[in-house]
């Protein structure tokens, strides 16, 4: 049994080193951040037009700096794998799971929030919305993270999750509002943190090899 | 517990595939095992061998048939994979298996 432990121990190892990075954890800070820059942006004078354009250009960025250092930091340190049918369709399962969590989620928030706002007018909590959305975060995030074992994804779900309740928590009890833009700008950077720790890390842990392909090559295949 | 056939037909310690049982060639295997393929830099940063280290073994491994290497192009590029054959799987489960039986009867 406890060879088969350890083998599921290696399959773990080998399927996280593709998370180790923290690569993920930065993107998604990122786009916490970028969330936070956009509602600061929506209280200017800018047109819809520009906006847009500013936004959609936001997450182009995002990903393609993603994908740049997937391909320039990652790939040249731990390689590349193909993993068994069993992890693809895990994978695949998640996206499905999360995929249908987050149309139910975000179907039954939207429903929700119209049934109170329609059957009790003012008396609605004012958090009724925010921990709605937390939730709604904690499963789109949450989710996944249980089935890819990607452990870091709980602490983003609730850096996701939190900045609107916190936000209301401010406002109802203390009176001080600073605006969305802050509360998920420092959702980000908490999130950014922690992804250039493990980037850092992981840059420490994995030099580049050294050594070639092709002198493997000769010795292998002949 | 192993029954009284699989303790008759139980492997002794000097059975076991010795070519499987050398550490570093075990880690090889118990990566390739668990993946469909990876390339040698995945290798290396798994099992923590050098480079000429990991090589050597892979042709041991290569000649006993247990691994295959797969030569390809993506986008021009050359990249070589390595994958565990089903001899490979075949032996590796077996070896497991005798380790199992072999460790299983140790006396407290």
């Amino acid at each position: 049994m406890s060879q088969e432990l350890s083998l599921k121990d290696v399959e773990r190892r080998a399927w996280l080193s593709l998370f180790d990075d923290g690569l993920a954890d930065l993107g998604l800070g990122g786009l916490l951040l970028w969330w936070g820059v956009i509602s600061l942006l929506a209280q200017t004078d800018l047109s819809r037009l520009v906006m847009t354009t500013i936004n959609l250009s936001g997450y182009a960025l995002l990903m393609l700096a993603f994908r740049l250092a997937k391909r320039y930091v990652t790939v040249p340190r731990i390689g590349r794998a193909r993993f068994s049918r069993r992890r693809i369709i895990r994978v695949a399962w998640a996206g499905v799971v999360a995929a249908v969590l987050v149309n139910t989620t975000f179907a039954l928030t939207v429903v929700a929030i119209g049934r109170q706002q329609s059957l009790l007018g003012k008396a609605v909590s004012p958090f009724v919305s925010p921990v709605l959305l937390g939730v709604f975060f904690l499963m789109l995030f949450g989710v996944p993270a249980f089935i890819l074992d990607y452990r870091r994804l709980y602490v983003i779900a609730l850096m996701f999750a939190l900045p609107e309740v916190v936000r209301t928590v401010f406002r109802e009890f203390w009176g001080l509002d600073p605006g969305a833009h802050v509360f998920r700008a420092v959702a980000g950077a908490i999130v950014i943190g922690m992804g250039a720790t493990v980037l850092l890390r992981f840059l420490r842990s994995h030099p580049v090899p050294q050594g070639s392909e092709e002198e493997m090559g000769d010795g292998v295949s002949g | 517990m192993a029954s009284a056939d699989e303790k008759r037909n139980a492997k002794l310690p000097g059975d076991v595939n010795r070519l499987i049982h050398e550490p570093a060639r075990l880690q090889i295997m118990a990566v390739l095992y668990v993946v469909q393929s990876a390339d040698f830099t995945f290798l290396v940063a798994q099992t923590g061998l050098s480079w000429g280290n990991l090589s050597s073994h892979l042709a041991r491994l290569e000649v006993a048939g247990y691994i295959e290497v797969e030569k390809g192009f993506v986008k021009r590029k050359p990249r070589t994979m390595l994958r565990m054959t089903d001899v490979g799987r075949e032996e590796f489960r077996e070896y497991r298996r005798s380790m199992k039986t072999i460790l299983d009867d140790l006396p407290d």
